[in-house]
């Protein structure tokens, strides 16, 4: 696969605050690559500047080996599915999507002057959208009238029906409940998957860029953080930042022995990464769900449960191990402040490089349900 | 509490009616009396339709109101597209500050400034006032309606967003056609209400007129002005009489259309 | 580059910005000029000099447009409030019976009341009487607040509609009594609304000819008639130098009033 779409150095500042600090990314041709991030963290910057809606300050884009850093929107084989689809509400569905199709002007062969398209392959088109987004039959209705769903069907019709290269979607089922933003993930999937072009998708939902994309790019602070696959960005996040921000983690701090063998919370452990220096200090992940609870007295962690949550699949119990706060999960019920052991394997020990961001995260002591919501619904509102 | 405010409108309403109806009244008096009603009849509205100086007052007032409202409209909502793209936040100040200048001014004081320039360039170009009479006039009028459309339209630019435009320059329109396939469609409303202000303003005008004009170019509130000054006779009642119903009927018009959008948008207020 | 795109950005505004600095800005500085320049056009201190003869008539047009501004606040206020609080199709058709007087000429709303009030008028015959009421302060007074009420009227109601309903109930509930529900939650909220209805009684009310023409009976000279007198009697130096100075105080009293009002629409669009 061929480098489409190339970023080299993009900086870009709004009002003297720097939003985007020299990214250098490429995208292959093809792929599902999301750009994920808390809100503010300059995705949607990047994305627009992808599109051509904003320029950046430094440095320059390449589409397909060619600078387009200057090539204005409209000229940019690229299309956009907005964050609130800006359907055109003086247009109905059908004259929505065949939008880019009017502005066309094709000659079939280099000799005849450039001709409108006609009507009839208009049609042909309009409703092969409609078909594939499942909205035959709605092609006179006002957008207006439409939910929300299916504004978003109409909007990724309109982006795809001009055959752009790359498809840029900005958060696009932010607007959505919960159901229906699943269901619109495995469509979108499986609409990349059989016209397979390029998708450049931006969220701030982690569920959802590990089960679209090809790749994920994480950002934060207008720097990219980590890019790889779901599985290698689950599995193993380059610093606190992404550990925490992809899935829940405890980070505790470390010393690296030797290679393959940790000290944390005052006991040595046996992992599988090597490659430090002897005495590092390091970060040490542990997802929740790599956690085994065990008798106390079989614990390579001994504590006591400070809270217990009931989660449907499994309890969120929250212990406490020398004044560090761990989260859980177990499918075994813990009865609150009974004391516990907690078993690690090897490979569920992932060590990290200290970062500027070692001791920000992975610290539940301050964790509570209600100020997660609050602060994810903060999150969503800022879009 | 709920009767004495519906009295409280009812009687501040019926004073605000009781001149207007009084003068209805009487221009459907017999004699020429505007004190004493004697009987019915249309004799001043035969009056005024035999005068030629009412018809061609008339007309001029259309012709002036018709075309400085389309002026304004086309000039003023450009400007609203303007201003809103402008990033330079001190240049935008000044350009709307200077824009509002004949709104917030006194009218005799615009029609003092105006009048005098025109005066100035008459002398500069060596002609006399009256051969410019029109052009003066319709250069004042669509200098006051200008405020009058840009702030009617410059809200639903603003309300509307880029998100849309955007949308249309990535589908592949360029900017200008982007302006007009979607972005125009999209404020009409404003657009509209903002000519139809313009319109009424400029029908409405007595001051910077008054000012202005020249002995060549008589509209309607100047006729009614020189009515005035003489003794009055029911046929200024009559005139007066035919445009207050052109308005209600105007004015009915544009609020049942714009009722069915949102039951504020529509209204316009004006200061005069 | 980055300069000429965003020059280009606003380019429609363009042949606005040339109307305006030739038709609004321009005419303003011959206006300057005018005022300090004799008839032949020689640079002159005479007619800025000469204004303090003028002080009188602009205070009394002063008086009579402040009395007429409160009466109609007094007036309106509660005029606007209980429209607003109307129900929402009754709201519609008492905005449009006070719009309707408004898009009538004001010479003939002014000539109407004339016509009812003169000594041999409507409500003299009707009556019996002989009252004399054209001439007085009084009917001038009467005509502005009768000319200009809408315009009050209708900037209040504008901003109280716009008050979120629960404000009512989450100022009573919090322990307000009616009455300071309206003086600290309701008032503050209609400010803006007040100030913009402030505006557009007081600057016509100020620099009108029309109506103490007609109802001052000629035995009043407001401001505005003395720019006008000057204007017919071509008397255009001494025309400039006082509409230079009417100008110059509205626009800073006004510039001042805008920066009580918070609300970016302290404009005059309702």
């Amino acid at each position: 696969m061929t480098k489409l779409i190339e970023l080299k150095g993009i900086s870009k500042s709004f009002d003297g605050e720097r939003v985007l600090d020299s990214i250098n990314l490429y995208i292959r041709d093809g792929e599902f690559v999301t750009l994920l991030g808390p809100s503010g963290c300059g995705k949607t910057t990047m994305l627009r500047i992808i599109g051509g809606f904003e320029t950046a300050d430094e440095g320059s884009l390449y589409f397909d080996g060619a600078e387009i850093s200057e090539v204005p929107a409209h000229k940019r084989h690229i299309n956009t599915v907005f964050q609130k689809y800006a359907l055109f509400p003086h247009l109905n569905v059908y004259e929505n999507i065949a939008f880019p199709l009017r502005l066309k002007k094709v000659s079939k062969d280099n000799i005849e002057r450039p001709k409108r398209i006609p009507e009839e392959e208009i049609k042909k088109r309009v409703l092969e959208m409609l078909d594939m987004v499942k909205l035959s039959g709605f092609e006179n209705k006002s957008v207006s009238t439409l939910s929300g769903g299916q504004q978003q069907r109409v909007a990724i019709a309109r982006a795809l029906i001009s055959h752009p290269k790359v498809l840029l979607l900005d958060e696009p089922l932010g607007a959505l409940d919960l159901k229906l933003r699943k269901d619109m993930q495995n469509e979108l999937k499986a609409i990349q998957q059989s016209i397979g072009i390029t998708f450049i998708y931006v969220t701030h939902d982690q569920e959802e860029a590990l089960s679209m994309s090809d790749t994920v790019v994480v950002i934060a602070e207008g720097e990219i953080q980590q890019i790889g696959t779901p599985t290698d960005i689950y599995n193993e996040p380059t610093n606190a930042f992404v550990a925490d921000f992809i899935g829940e983690s405890n980070i505790v701090d470390g010393v690296m022995l030797e290679d393959k063998k940790v000290k944390f919370s005052g006991k040595v452990f046996d992992c599988v990464d090597g490659g430090f220096g002897k005495g590092e200090a390091v970060d040490v992940v542990v997802r929740p769900e790599d956690v085994d609870v065990v008798e106390p007295e079989r614990g390579m962690l001994v504590g006591k449960a400070t809270s217990v949550t009931f989660k449907g699949v499994h309890y969120e119990i929250i212990v406490d191990i020398g004044g560090f706060k761990w989260m859980i999960q177990s499918t075994d019920y813990v009865a609150p402040e009974q004391t516990i052991g907690l078993y690690i394997e090897p490979d569920a020990i992932h060590i990290m490089k200290k970062s500027k961001y070692s001791g920000k995260f992975g610290d539940y002591s301050s964790f509570s349900d209600e100020m997660d919501k609050l602060s994810d619904a903060d999150a969503a509102e800022e879009f | 509490m709920k009767y004495f405010s519906k009295i409280y409108i009812f009687l501040i309403l019926g004073i605000l009616y009781i001149p207007i109806v009084t003068l209805i009244l009487f221009s459907f008096n017999e004699s020429s009396s505007t004190a004493l009603f004697t009987g019915f009849s249309f004799k001043w509205y035969y009056e005024l339709f035999r005068s030629p100086e009412t018809f061609e007052a008339l007309r001029n007032t259309l012709i002036l109101a018709a075309s400085s409202a389309i002026i304004a409209t086309v000039i003023g909502t450009a400007a609203a597209e303007g201003i809103y793209k402008m990033r330079n936040k001190l240049a935008k100040t000044a350009i709307t500050s200077v824009t509002n200048i004949p709104m917030m001014n006194p009218d005799i004081v615009t029609g003092m400034s105006m009048m005098l320039f025109f005066v100035a360039v008459a002398a500069i170009l060596g002609i006399s006032y009256e051969n410019i009479g029109f052009t003066a006039m319709l250069i004042s009028h669509v200098t006051f309606c200008l405020p009058y459309v840009i702030l009617s339209v410059l809200p639903r630019i603003n309300e509307l967003g880029d998100s849309l435009s955007e949308a249309a320059l990535d589908l592949g329109c360029t900017p200008i056609q982007a302006f007009f396939k979607v972005k125009l469609p999209n404020i009409m409303p404003g657009v509209l209400s903002g000519m139809v202000m313009a319109f009424t303003m400029s029908l409405d005008d007595f001051v910077i007129s008054y000012f202005v004009g020249s002995s060549d170019f008589q509209t309607l509130p100047l006729l009614i002005y020189s009515m005035t000054k003489k003794q009055v006779k029911p046929d200024m009642y009559a005139l007066s009489t035919l445009i207050i119903v052109t308005i209600f009927v105007l004015l009915i018009i544009t609020n049942v259309k714009s009722g069915r959008k949102s039951a504020h948008s529509g209204m316009g207020g004006k200061k005069k | 580059m980055k300069k000429r795109n965003s020059l280009l950005r606003s380019i429609a505004a363009a042949p606005h910005v040339f109307w305006a600095v030739l038709f609004i800005v321009l005419p303003l500085i011959i206006v300057v000029y005018y005022a300090f320049t004799d008839a032949d056009g020689g640079f002159t201190l005479e007619n800025i000099a000469a204004l303090p003869e003028y002080a009188p008539i602009f205070l009394l047009s002063l008086e009579l447009s402040v009395i007429a501004t409160f009466i109609c606040l007094l007036v309106g206020y509660p005029l606007a409030y209980f429209i607003a609080k109307a129900k929402p199709e009754r709201q519609k058709l008492f905005i449009m019976l006070l719009m309707l007087p408004m898009w009538t000429n004001l010479l003939i709303r002014t000539y109407s009341i004339m016509a009812i009030f003169d000594d041999g008028g409507f409500l003299n015959t009707l009556l019996g009487t002989s009252i004399h009421i054209i001439g007085t302060k009084g009917a001038v007074i009467f005509g502005m607040v009768y000319d200009f009420l809408p315009y009050m009227v209708l900037p209040i109601y504008t901003c109280v509609s716009k008050i979120d309903k629960h404000m009512w109930e989450a100022a009573s509930d919090l322990g307000c009594r009616p009455v300071q529900v309206m003086t600290k939650v309701i008032l503050p909220l209609s400010m803006s609304g007040i100030i913009s209805g402030v505006t557009m009684v007081l600057v016509p009310s100020i620099s009108t000819f029309y109506i103490s023409q007609k109802l001052g009976g000629g035995t009043f000279e407001l401001i505005g008639d003395t720019i006008e007198r000057q204007f017919v009697t071509n008397a255009l130096n001494s025309g400039a130098a006082i509409s230079l100075v009417m100008m110059v105080l509205i626009l800073i009293s006004l510039s001042i009033m805008n920066k009580f009002s918070d609300s970016e629409e302290g404009g005059i669009i309702v």
